[in-house]
């Protein structure tokens, strides 16, 4: 009974152990970073004026939402809704219209890299760093007509789907809110992909793949011990090795986690575990990619001649051969590693089981 | 006799179900919300979304290794003292001890604040570990405990040249397991379920076992604070389960002395 206890409560200890390690980055990975704006006022008004794309599309309709600090368990920046909306003024030209709010002093969020929701947790920035980046619109009912497009933002390949853009000067991080703000005819309806973030998350999947294989490494070793705990004492020294490396690999998972950096804008709202949200934005990524080159044969293919040799461009490309093979062989490797110590401690147990006979004197 | 035994029986299953329902009740309502099918949402949420639980978690483990690990330097010198030397105003000294186990803990809390505040310790976790490992139960156990050892197995350590601390580790130590053992669980359960000290001498929240914290978990979703009772019962779940042979046998030696 001891032994049972101690083999089930040491693996739930050693996985709470790296269930806080993952929830730290998970956490880091998942705040929502935003771009804030106070309202612009003359000195005598009580009012102030917001940009429209200030409203955030949510579940529940459009909001407009602010910043508090929250405290005890919600501690932290947070957004959360406001109503003090006054009015909604469209001017001429169309495009400078403004939303009147009630409240001059509050910080209110412009853009976000996700959808947020009220309470949320966020990392509030003033303004991105600014890099050239290419922007895939994807849109699988039809590409709206695009219009005029701002300075600085071209056109690259266009399909009936899908429309690339070569842009100069792109904030980072990416904000699909603030990409479909600066391209009006795109704001309803399909995605906006950045060529940047996609090759980030691309890039991690082998790290995440290693962080499988710890995990299953693990489960194997443990797995062994708790056979070898059957006769503890003739096997201690096994059962010790098994839990020094236990407790290394323990130790490993945080130096993997700091090399992984998930862009915002590719993860799901609520759970990071959602695998069916990066099935459906790796398909509708790459069938916008695809609508470019429809005779592509292969996955290589799917960048036609003319697109971008940009550097995220050939990685996804690179990544993309490789989705599933990489973070595979990683996880393979893993199993391996756990293989190949067990296998080591087997023939130490069969060695140990053979009788040894005294060696004769000599003549 | 043998409808005595099945009344025996049934008795015990009954204190067995009330004793267990509600931690059946809260297993089955974490993962079964109301109106929401079987989710392990709140796990996620608790586990995976937030390290604030686990964090806190870890953090109140240490602070109950830290007063288990003084509490047993205290106790075990103080019971060898009191179980195996002979010194003036012994016996007033040890009903004093007793005194101060019955004392509800209420009363100990303003001269330790007072004592804490002298000493600029509030605010500290400190204040949560230096009063506890001066709590006299543990001194009491032990003290019981180690009056098991005859009189004869230490003299003759003695002639064989024993010294104080090695008649302590090798032969007072060794015989009483159960007594250590039981007392590093009751000062892990004080530790563990302490609630009023944190919330007398913390003023900041991100200090705050989890034993305290429990109770400001978001009551938006009550399913949270089910999965967060889950996670605090698991280390006194483990050191139940493990060490339960040695507790009864423990307790049953203090009260047989």
């Amino acid at each position: 009974m001891k032994k049972k206890t101690l083999c089930v409560f040491i693996l739930i200890f050693w996985l709470m152990g790296a269930v806080t390690f993952l929830s730290i980055k998970i956490e880091e990975q998942m705040i929502p970073q935003v771009t804030t704006i106070q309202p612009q006022t003359d000195i005598s008004s009580q009012e102030g004026q917001l940009p429209p794309d200030c409203l955030v599309e949510t579940e529940e309709g459009e909001f407009l939402f602010t910043i508090y600090e929250g405290s005890g368990w919600e501690a932290g920046t947070r957004v959360q809704t406001f109503s003090g909306v006054s009015g909604y003024t469209p001017a001429e030209p169309p495009n400078e219209d403004y939303i009147m709010v009630d409240n001059i002093w509050s910080e209110f969020v412009w853009h976000s890299s996700k959808p947020i929701q009220n309470g949320e947790l966020v990392e509030a920035i003033r303004t991105g760093e600014q890099a050239p980046d290419y922007w895939l619109a994807v849109f699988p009912n039809g590409l709206p007509e695009l219009g005029e497009l701002p300075q600085g933002i071209q056109v690259e390949e266009q399909s009936g789907q899908a429309v690339l853009f070569q842009v100069e000067k792109a904030s980072h991080p990416y904000m699909e809110g603030q990409a479909k703000g600066m391209i009006p005819a795109l704001k309803e309806g399909g995605r906006i992909y950045s060529f940047t973030d996609m090759s980030l998350f691309l890039q991690a999947l082998p790290a995440l793949g290693l962080l499988l294989a710890i995990l299953v490494a693990a489960l194997l070793l443990w797995a062994f011990s708790c056979f070898l705990s059957k006769e503890g004492k003739k096997n201690q020294k096994l059962i010790a090795i098994n839990l020094i490396v236990g407790l290394l690999l323990l130790v490993s998972i945080p130096l993997v986690l700091q090399t992984i950096e998930l862009p915002s804008s590719m993860l799901p709202r609520k759970e990071i575990t959602d695998f069916g949200h990066y099935i459906q934005e790796f398909q509708d990524f790459f069938s916008g990619l695809q609508s470019f080159a429809p005779q592509a044969s292969a996955p290589g293919e799917y960048l036609p001649p003319n697109l971008p040799k940009s550097e995220a461009g050939r990685a996804i490309i690179t990544q993309r051969n490789n989705l599933i093979m990489r973070p595979a062989l990683i996880v393979l490797g893993g199993m391996a590693f756990a293989g190949v110590i067990i296998l080591m401690e087997k023939f130490v147990i069969v060695r140990r089981s053979i009788p040894k006979f005294p060696k004769g004197k000599k003549a | 006799m043998k409808q005595r035994n099945t009344t025996s029986t049934l008795f015990a299953w009954l204190i067995a179900f009330v004793s267990i329902a509600p931690f059946a009740y809260v297993l089955t309502l974490s993962v079964l919300p109301a109106g929401k099918g079987l989710t392990f949402e709140s796990y996620y949420n608790v586990f995976l979304g937030s390290p604030q639980y686990l964090l806190r978690f870890w953090k109140s483990l240490l602070i109950c290794l830290a007063i288990i690990g003084g509490q047993l330097v205290v106790s075990i010198l103080a019971a060898y003292g009191f179980a195996k030397c002979e010194f003036p105003g012994k016996n007033l000294l040890l009903f004093v001890l007793m005194i101060l186990i019955v004392l509800p803990l209420q009363v100990t809390l303003a001269p330790n604040y007072i004592m804490l505040d002298g000493l600029g310790l509030l605010d500290t976790y400190a204040a949560l570990i230096l009063p506890s490992i001066f709590a006299p139960l543990g001194t009491f156990i032990l003290t019981q405990s180690f009056k098991s050892v005859s009189e004869d197995i230490i003299d003759a350590a003695k002639l064989d040249g024993c010294g104080l601390f090695g008649l302590l580790f090798r032969i007072v130590l060794p015989m009483n397991t159960s007594g250590l053992v039981c007392v590093t669980l009751l000062s892990f359960l004080d530790g563990w379920n302490m609630v009023e000290q944190p919330i007398a001498y913390l003023k900041d929240f991100l200090r705050y076992p989890i034993s305290v914290a429990l109770a400001y978990v978001p009551p938006a979703d009550p399913t949270l604070q089910l999965v967060c009772c889950v996670l605090v019962a698991l280390p006194p779940l483990f050191l139940f389960t493990y060490f339960n042979r040695e507790l009864v046998e423990g307790i049953v030696l203090a009260e047989i002395k």
